[in-house]
């Protein structure tokens, strides 16, 4: 990896950083040749990791792409993609000859934009307080926000409407009594609510550790020029983390556009259709064969709007040097002391947890200790009992299931978090290529996540790798999913990091390797381990792909859980599966979490 | 060679003549067998049978155990996947000449697309009653009733709609619904001859004007009528009898004829274990079979009943107490109408999205 950037001066070393062994300075001061050979075979295999990687990652970002573009050109309503002779853009014609386009597109921009504004202000506004400031009960408060990122869309959609619904939600009814008027999750705001908050602990995650490492030094010298808490907010703080919000931003522009589960059970009552709803219709259309045709074609508008994010990102973050908060020179994070406003917003933070995170668990566990769909109330009480655990723990299918989930979500954490900071470097310091490559795997973001698993599908039919139908090809599809998330929520650490501190340990006669894994490597350690516990736990609940691809030998306790809603509406039962995906997800949270997301060096 | 070079073609080397060992072979031989002693031979040679269908594993459990209590010796290996993904899976596998599942699952808007994936068999000779064969290559294994449903708590007895014309009363506008986006529920005004679709699309319109609480499908239908968030809705009978077993407060309304979706059961051409297939398939509509389907309400019923066999048949017995007349799928000409019909349906309620 190049750095590309000249050499800064007035910086100390970090600590960690040797010469290499054999050498000792002359006396005359003059620092002689190095004579050991092996820093030279050490590059070249450094050479070869990196060209095996990078062709790795070519092949499971380019692929989908292409199998995307191929079956968006075919007329595919009856019959598969690679049946049909010929290449049309009737599916194109069709989406924009829909007579519920500019319905579509304007339910999809207001719900897009309202998501990801929510979203954006909570999150921001969480990782500021939890990672900069002296709020009390950040131990308990920051992993809850992360706990329900397990926990499948459409399980925790049904959990929303029995704890919000305007009949007999025990939310609503609250409201309604305090307030006097009528809340209507069924609604375009209630749709924004609901996956707002889902969205929050993905993009918090993505931003706590950007906000950890803001040196208190900026906002100090702009409080000495005479700047107010809201002035150094807004143009010392939030420009230093723009390019972590960006990225965030991106990512949940397209979760949000292509999220069907919310806007299905929220949206569908009266009738709101967004873009995941054409996407949906295109999977199960009259025909009764998926059209992966027009799917595809979807997935195309979904990619050509990455592209001009991308575009906005680089533009963004072409003088990185701007972002650069982390360098040679001593710097501290010391908290942001709250004083008589400390209760106050613990008050409004404990409440947003209490409302946003524990009550639909709580509705969630309250399912789960159901014999049937029930609302929840006192006069319900003597009917609750642990007979949906027990059905889950004599399932026979349920140790299998276990144990392949937890294999495909380690290895998929671990793997994409390998890719992924491997992508991170070569796009900050890789050159060209680098740079090409990390934009190619935001673009496959973008893919539907069906239509990535029938590309995943397809691929390893024909190709003579005894993959399909086992564990390995979910773990494939997962990591070419999560691989693009990863390397955004790595790079916008690499982006704080002064170019200086790598120089630094090259003059000082450290390899390349050498710099990578004493430099660099311990710096990013923490959004690394962030990325692992995001996809761990995403991992842990993906159900398109899971259910797609799933076999009598690789099924996951998510396809057990499908199997209880899907054809016999068993939500009690899917609930108590759910609670257990919850505290698996909580625990991995806090065994991640008990070194401290935020760092203070 | 440096070391790390030999290293790297050695397990190229490995890789290869896996992969070469791991593309050798096609499907097993259609099995040469005339009747079910020679199938189960034929079977028990192959050790296990894989079915795909798009029912839970807990309501399939009851008959699996049964068939491999019959015929020991063969391993029931059961998968729950979505309708539309089993046909495209199949398809996807057929052209690839690597199909990895026996018996899959065709109904409703997939019987057509299935057609051309099933193998040619003769089922008759393997004893399965004339009444279940459709279309030469499918075996009707069970069928489930779409019935309108009401939460006990909210409503009466008395109150109840009692026909298609009662939901219309504007005592049900406002939510007071909740339906299935898709319309399947409409199917059975394309099957009674009294009805007919032009007067279906009619109906749909006006019910579209009683804005009723719209689902994604029946499942998601039912919760709302079980919780108690809509008082009346579409519904399926298994899962009204399912939740019913468990005390919940939800009955069959008396809202008629109805439409009972039939299943049907084939083995997948060039399935790996095609004697399994076809021996787990015949049993499944054998009488002991549907004596296994029936406690799940997962059995064929007959459309042409008096209601005497409704003892031993909890979902007839349903459907004659609330006296609702069904009507089931006769031809394949009945699918083909539904992939005009539905679209229309669709329109006519407002939900048609593409």
């Amino acid at each position: 990896m190049q750095s590309g950037t000249p050499l800064s001066t007035g910086g100390r070393p970090p600590t960690g950083t040797r010469p290499p062994t054999g050498t000792r300075p002359q006396r005359t001061g003059v620092r002689p040749e190095p004579t050991d050979v092996h820093p030279h075979r050490r590059d070249r295999v450094l050479i070869g990791v990196n060209i095996v990687i990078g062709a790795i990652i070519a092949y499971l970002m380019l692929f989908p792409l292409g199998m995307l573009l191929f079956s968006s050109l075919k007329d595919s309503e009856t019959k598969l993609p690679f049946q049909v002779p010929g290449f049309t853009l009737a599916n194109f014609t069709a989406i924009f000859s829909s007579k519920r386009l500019v319905e579509v597109a304007l339910n999809s921009l207001i719900f897009v934009v309202g998501t990801v504004g929510l979203a954006l202000v909570i999150s921001v506004s969480l990782a500021y307080l939890f990672e900069r400031t002296d709020i009390p009960g950040r131990r308990f408060l920051a992993p809850s926000t992360l706990a329900p990122m397990a926990v499948p869309a459409t399980v925790m959609a049904v959990a929303w409407v029995l704890a919000a619904n305007p009949t007999n939600g025990p939310i609503a009814i609250v409201i309604e009594r305090i307030f006097g008027f009528t809340i209507d999750i069924y609604s375009l705001p209630g749709m924004i609510l609901v996956a707002g908050i889902f969205g929050v602990p993905g993009m918090y995650i993505m931003l706590a550790p950007t906000f950890a490492r803001l040196n208190l030094e900026f906002e100090e010298a702009a409080a000495t020029s005479g700047a107010g808490w809201w002035t150094r907010t807004r143009k010392v703080v939030l420009p230093l983390t723009m390019p972590g919000i960006t990225a965030a931003s991106m990512l949940l522009v397209v979760i949000a556009l292509e999220e069907f589960a919310i806007p299905a059970i929220l949206g569908m009552p009266d009738q709101i259709y967004v873009f995941s709803s054409l996407i949906q219709a295109s999977l199960q259309p009259p025909s009764g064969l998926a059209n992966y045709g027009q799917a595809s074609a979807y997935g195309i508008m979904l990619v050509l709007l990455s592209l001009v994010m991308i575009a906005v990102y680089r533009r963004q973050t072409r003088e990185s040097h701007r972002f650069q908060v982390v360098g040679g020179k001593g710097y501290r994070s010391t908290p942001v002391r709250l004083g008589r406003w400390r209760i106050p917003i613990f008050t409004i933070v404990f409440l947003y947890v209490l409302v946003a995170i524990i009550v639909p668990i709580l509705t969630l566990v309250w399912t789960s200790l159901t014999p049937y769909l029930q609302p929840i109330s006192l006069d319900n009480l003597g009917a609750l009992s642990l007979a949906n655990y027990t059905a889950i723990f004599t399932n026979p299918s349920l140790s299998q299931a276990v144990i392949n989930t937890l294999v495909i979500s380690l290895v998929t954490a671990t793997l994409t978090a390998g890719f992924a900071l491997w992508l991170a470097l070569a796009a900050s310091r890789g050159g060209r290529i680098g740079r090409w490559l990390f934009d190619i795997s935001f673009l496959v973001f973008a893919i539907p996540a069906v239509v990535l698993g029938m590309a995943v599908l397809f691929l390893y039919l024909y190709l003579p790798f005894p993959i399909y139908g086992t564990i390995w090809i979910i773990i494939i599809a997962f990591t070419t999913r999560y691989v693009p998330r990863g390397s955004r929520m790595i790079q916008t650490a690499l982006l704080q990091l002064d170019k200086g501190l790598e120089e630094v340990g090259r003059v000082s006669g450290a390899s390349k390797g050498v710099v990578l894994r004493r430099v660099i490597f311990p710096l990013v350690a923490p959004a690394v381990s962030s990325t692992w516990l995001w996809v761990f736990a995403h991992s842990l609940g993906e159900l398109p792909i899971a259910l797609l691809l799933s076999s009598s030998d690789n099924r996951t306790v998510v396809v057990l859980l499908w199997d209880m809603i899907g054809e016999s509406a068993n939500y009690p039962e899917a609930s108590a599966l759910a609670v257990l995906l919850l505290a698996l997800s909580a625990v991995s949270v806090w065994w991640v979490n008990r070194r401290g997301v935020q760092k203070h060096i | 060679m440096t070391r790390i070079g030999r290293k790297f073609c050695l397990t190229a080397s490995v890789m290869a003549v896996a992969v070469a060992l791991s593309a050798c072979g096609g499907p097993p031989p259609v099995p040469d067998t005339k009747n079910l002693d020679e199938l189960y031979q034929a079977a028990k040679a192959e050790g296990e049978v894989v079915w795909y269908a798009p029912k839970p594993e807990a309501q399939m459990k009851p008959a699996i155990d049964a068939f491999e209590k019959k015929y020991p010796g063969i391993e029931v290996r059961y998968t729950n996947k979505k309708a539309p993904d089993l046909v495209t899976q199949l398809n996807v596998e057929q052209a690839a000449e690597r199909v990895t599942f026996d018996v899959s699952n065709a109904g409703g808007l997939t019987v057509l697309p299935s057609q051309s994936l099933a193998a040619k068999v003769d089922w008759a000779s393997y004893e399965v009653p004339g009444d279940q064969i459709f279309a030469d290559d499918f075996v009707y294994v069970w069928a489930v009733p779409k019935v309108w449903a009401y939460n006990t708590d909210a409503v009466a007895a008395s109150d109840t709609p009692k026909s298609w014309d009662d939901l219309l009363d504007p005592r049900w506008n406002g939510g007071k619904l909740s339906v299935e986006a898709r319309g399947s529920f409409m199917t059975v005004w394309a099957q009674d001859p009294a009805l007919g679709t032009d007067a279906g699309l009619d109906y749909s319109s006006r019910l579209a004007q009683q804005q009723p609480h719209y689902t994604e499908n029946t499942t998601q239908a039912h919760t709302l009528i079980v919780s108690g968030q809509t008082p009346v809705g579409t519904d399926l009978i298994n899962l009204v009898l399912g939740d019913q077993a468990k005390g919940a407060p939800v009955a069959v309304a008396p809202v008629g004829p109805t439409n009972a979706n039939k299943s049907y059961l084939f083995v997948a051409e060039g399935a790996p274990h095609p004697a399994a297939g076809r021996l787990l398939t015949a049993f499944l509509a054998s009488e002991e079979g549907q004596s296994a389907l029936v406690d799940t309400y997962n059995s064929a019923i007959p459309t042409n009943t008096d209601c005497t066999d409704a003892a031993t048949n909890r979902v007839i017995g349903a459907l004659c107490d609330a006296g609702v007349e069904w009507f089931g799928e006769t031809n394949l000409e009945q699918y083909e109408q539904f992939s005009d019909y539905f679209p229309e349906v669709e329109e006519a309620l407002g939900t048609d999205v593409n």
